[in-house]
């Protein structure tokens, strides 16, 4: 393994307004200088830590400990409100199943799609489609509309384009929770085959069994907070700890 | 899709490490808190997903459509038969010698364009929200893409309009600025185009607001009339509209018309403002559109 970074936060916080953004009772409020100010919350609080090439790095923590939110600041959806991400390398975001997909499309076009929307060339797409195809075991339905697909075809062809193109750093926030067992068993040695590789792999997950089988280090999260940074069976410990008592 | 058929589920194919797609590992990004993040060039960087954007949008337009691209000159056709009956029929302006369906013609390829444009491309970024919300994937493409997707509409009646010209009068040396009047009408477009598209993802007003403008507009803009028929008390409104300049510019190079150089030179103004604004509220507000959708 080698010990180039491949992501670093340093001192990420994102805050975000509380309530209803826009509304016209809103704006009254405001121009009347009466209770207008909404107060504000941070989502992520002080965020720092790094991953190394090549590792495999599970977050954990509550629904609404700040993990996708840090997923998003990561993949450069949005930017942090204070701190720095230095990214090494190319980042594929995998953060919902079936994101950047037309239903009226076919499986092979949405392929095309997604791969140029998330900055892949031509060629990339041409090389990974066949990979794509034996991945999902969806072959047969490539040239349908998608809008005809199963929810867990839809899953498999998520999942597959994440993974047979190609990255640097593959981040993946709570997608194998609708795949079958069997196709969870394939993606868990696909996430293996990318560690190979020496690619970079982040995992977001509440599933601690999922976790502890898949990551090397991990982050704890708690309340945008990093509660624990270590190996992953110590972080997946104390998050465990905590869940039982709280 | 039954896995159980499948003979070895947990078989994992190794994705690829031909040279040929190897990861890029030397490439650096650092995101940090900033005002702006897009520069110019980008539009020229972010082509490819501008294409792919704008080829999806024209493919989705006319699935399980029967005529399918004919509603491309179907729908223009319409409205200038309207522009006939109001102002050929009953109000029976003066176009100076040109025949009326030609005259209004022209003026209904650059409405059309228009309002197809407005409506689309100021949904842009609402209508792929799961795109902003879940990839980097650029957003001025996303815009561009949805700006593009009107294209052949406008290339079509384009070439329609410049064909019956050439038929009626045989062909004159402006016809070769057509494709600046096209590109003009692309860049006057742009800029409020990124504006509300941008504003959009914040203020779900504007939605209902673009339609009313384009309500209004087909009849302040000289579509299937000319700028000197027009009642005094709608001149000012007129000369102000960015659109009369343009429609203006586009009949001197397909009919040859004389020109009413004042409004054009209003238009390119309205351009270059519209172009400025309309990059810089973009600009501000497409580091966060994801927060907003």
């Amino acid at each position: 393994m080698t010990h180039e970074p491949a992501v670093r936060c340093r001192g990420i916080t994102k805050s975000y307004r509380l309530g209803v953004e826009v509304s016209l009772q809103q704006s009254i409020r405001t121009l009347l200088g009466r209770g207008g100010n909404l107060t504000r919350f941070n989502a992520l609080d002080d965020v720092t830590f790094e991953v190394r090439a090549g590792e495999r790095f599970g977050i954990v923590g509550q629904n609404g400990s700040g993990k996708s939110t840090l997923t998003q600041v990561i993949a450069g959806i949005t930017v942090p409100s204070a701190g720095i991400v230095d990214v090494w390398g190319r980042v594929l975001p995998l953060l919902e199943v079936g994101a950047g997909f037309h239903e009226e499309l076919t499986g092979r076009e949405n392929i095309v799609l997604l791969g140029t929307i998330l900055g892949l060339s031509p060629e990339e797409i041409t090389v990974a489609t066949p990979q794509i195809l034996e991945f999902s075991g969806i072959a047969r339905h490539i040239d349908t509309p998608l809008k005809r697909y199963s929810s867990g075809m839809r899953a498999r062809l998520s999942f597959a384009t994440a993974i047979c193109f190609p990255a640097d750093i593959y981040v993946f926030d709570e997608v194998l929770a609708v795949v079958d067992d069997s196709f969870r068993a394939r993606a868990t040695a696909a996430i293996r085959s990318l560690h190979e590789r020496d690619c970079t792999v982040i995992l977001m997950s509440h599933d601690l069994a999922f976790i502890r089988e898949n990551c090397t280090t991990g982050m704890w999260l708690h309340q945008g907070r990093v509660q624990l940074v270590g190996g992953i069976e110590e972080v997946a410990d104390a998050y465990r700890e905590y869940s039982v008592v709280a | 899709m039954r896995s159980g058929a499948r003979p070895a589920p947990e078989r994992a194919v190794a994705p690829s490490t031909d040279a040929a797609v190897a990861p890029r590992r030397s490439q650096h990004t650092v995101l940090q808190a900033t005002k702006r993040r897009v520069r110019l060039s980008d539009i020229w960087t972010t082509r490819r997903v501008t294409a792919i954007t704008a080829l999806r949008d024209m493919r989705i337009k006319y699935k399980q459509s029967l005529l399918g691209p004919v509603w491309l000159v179907l729908q223009p056709l319409g409205l200038l038969a309207a522009m006939a009956v109001a102002f050929a029929g009953i109000a029976q302006v003066d176009t100076s010698g040109i025949p009326y369906a030609l005259f209004a013609l022209v003026g209904v390829t650059v409405w059309n364009y228009t309002q197809l444009t407005l409506a689309v491309a100021t949904q842009a970024i609402l209508a792929n929200n799961t795109i902003v919300r879940r990839s980097a994937a650029p957003r001025l493409a996303l815009i561009h893409g949805a700006m593009l997707s009107n294209g052949p509409t406008l290339v079509v009646m384009t070439v329609i309009s410049t064909l019956i010209a050439v038929v009626w009068s045989g062909p004159r040396w402006q016809l070769l600025l057509v494709p600046c009047a096209v590109l003009w009408l692309l860049f006057l477009l742009w800029g409020p185009v990124l504006l509300f598209a941008s504003i959009s993802s914040r203020f779900r007003d504007v939605v209902a607001m673009v339609p009313l403008i384009l309500q209004g507009g087909t009849f302040i803009s000289p579509v299937g009339y000319p700028v000197d028929s027009a009642p005094p008390a709608l001149e000012t409104i007129l000369w102000i509209n960015p659109l009369t300049g343009m429609i203006e510019a586009w009949r001197w190079a397909i009919l040859g018309s004389d020109p009413a150089i004042t409004a054009i030179i209003i238009a390119a103004a309205w351009t270059v403002a519209l172009a400025i604004v309309g990059w810089r509220v973009f600009a501000r507000l497409e580091t966060t559109m994801a927060d907003f959708l």
